[in-house]
């Protein structure tokens, strides 16, 4: 059986070089939001907390669909309303890089910000549970990160920077994954291996990003 | 002007001792912390305490400042997270 058939095979190392960068990020920019609170830096290593949360259940998802017999899959395939939760997990991170790159234009208003954003996407999360699909996950998602790159591709206009234009590109790299991820759903499902382009994608986006807090926080 | 930050205002704090050849003294600067001189002795002493300065008297009893490893450490720490800062425009 070839590697690209093994499809647990590839759902776990995929999860992998999701869960291991973005949890390297979150320990990295926790450790200079420790040394000055500033609001923007823990957004920005939130979102990667979430990145990596929401690829772990999304991990355990997919395993307790595979081996439905073991009682771990019993517990999240008997209780439905475990994907709201999943949902509002793959959702948060886009959120949190939102937050980072705007909190300062809500200005006294930004926990209220933070507060409305969570219910909505809560909310985004309830809907779809009830009408049995993700579609709405998918639109705020791409909507998001449509925000997210066209922000942070003004800052780096405004300001060019080393890093600034990379960060920039990782963010519609993400974005690209959403639309993607979107199309096999609803469009391209016929396609063989989009999905594993939406892999790549992914992956690299993260990597990107490892990439630039590795080099600007190196020996901190 | 823009209030400073307590954070910047360390940030100055160290920077001038650092600029002047790792030592300076009070007067030098109080004037170049753009502080009032309560505020500036505020600033002294927590700095002492946290070990990012230090007070060093001559044998003539007139004191100087001299930033400290954790102090340059600080400064590195500092410019570290202005470039991530700036570059992810946070």
């Amino acid at each position: 059986m070839a590697i690209i058939d093994n499809f647990p095979l590839i759902e776990f190392i995929y999860s992998c070089l999701i869960i291991f960068p973005s949890l390297l990020i979150y320990i990295k920019t926790k450790k200079i939001y420790n040394f000055k609170k500033h609001t923007g830096v823990r957004y920005f290593s939130k979102a990667f907390l979430f990145f990596a949360i929401s690829f772990s259940i999304r991990f355990i998802y997919f395993i307790s669909q595979s081996y439905s017999e073991s009682s771990l899959s019993k517990i999240i395939l008997y209780n439905n309303y475990l994907l709201i939760l999943f949902e509002l997990f793959f959702l948060v991170p886009g959120f949190y890089f939102f937050m980072s790159l705007t909190y300062k234009k809500f200005g006294r208003y930004r926990r209220l910000a933070w507060c409305l954003g969570i219910v909505f996407l809560f909310l985004v999360s309830l809907v779809d549970y009830f009408t049995y699909t993700f579609l709405l996950m998918y639109i705020v998602s791409i909507g998001l990160f449509s925000m997210n790159s066209f922000i942070s591709y003004r800052n780096y206009q405004k300001k060019p920077t080393k890093y600034g234009q990379i960060y920039s590109t990782a963010m519609v790299l993400l974005l690209i994954s959403w639309i993607l991820n979107f199309s096999t759903q609803y469009i391209l499902d016929k396609i063989p291996f989009l999905r594993y382009y939406v892999y790549f994608v992914n992956v690299l986006a993260v990597l990107i990003m490892l990439f630039i807090v590795n080099k600007i926080l190196d020996n901190f | 002007m823009k209030k400073r930050e307590r954070f910047d205002v360390i940030k100055d704090i160290l920077e001038s001792i650092k600029k002047n050849n790792g030592k300076i003294k009070p007067t030098r600067l109080l004037y170049s912390s753009n502080l009032s001189s309560l505020m500036f002795k505020d600033y002294i002493s927590d700095l002492v305490k946290t070990g990012l300065i230090t007070e060093v008297s001559n044998s003539k009893n007139k004191k100087h400042y001299e930033i400290t490893e954790k102090g340059n450490d600080f400064l590195r720490k500092y410019s570290m997270f202005n470039e991530f800062v700036s570059n992810l425009g946070l």
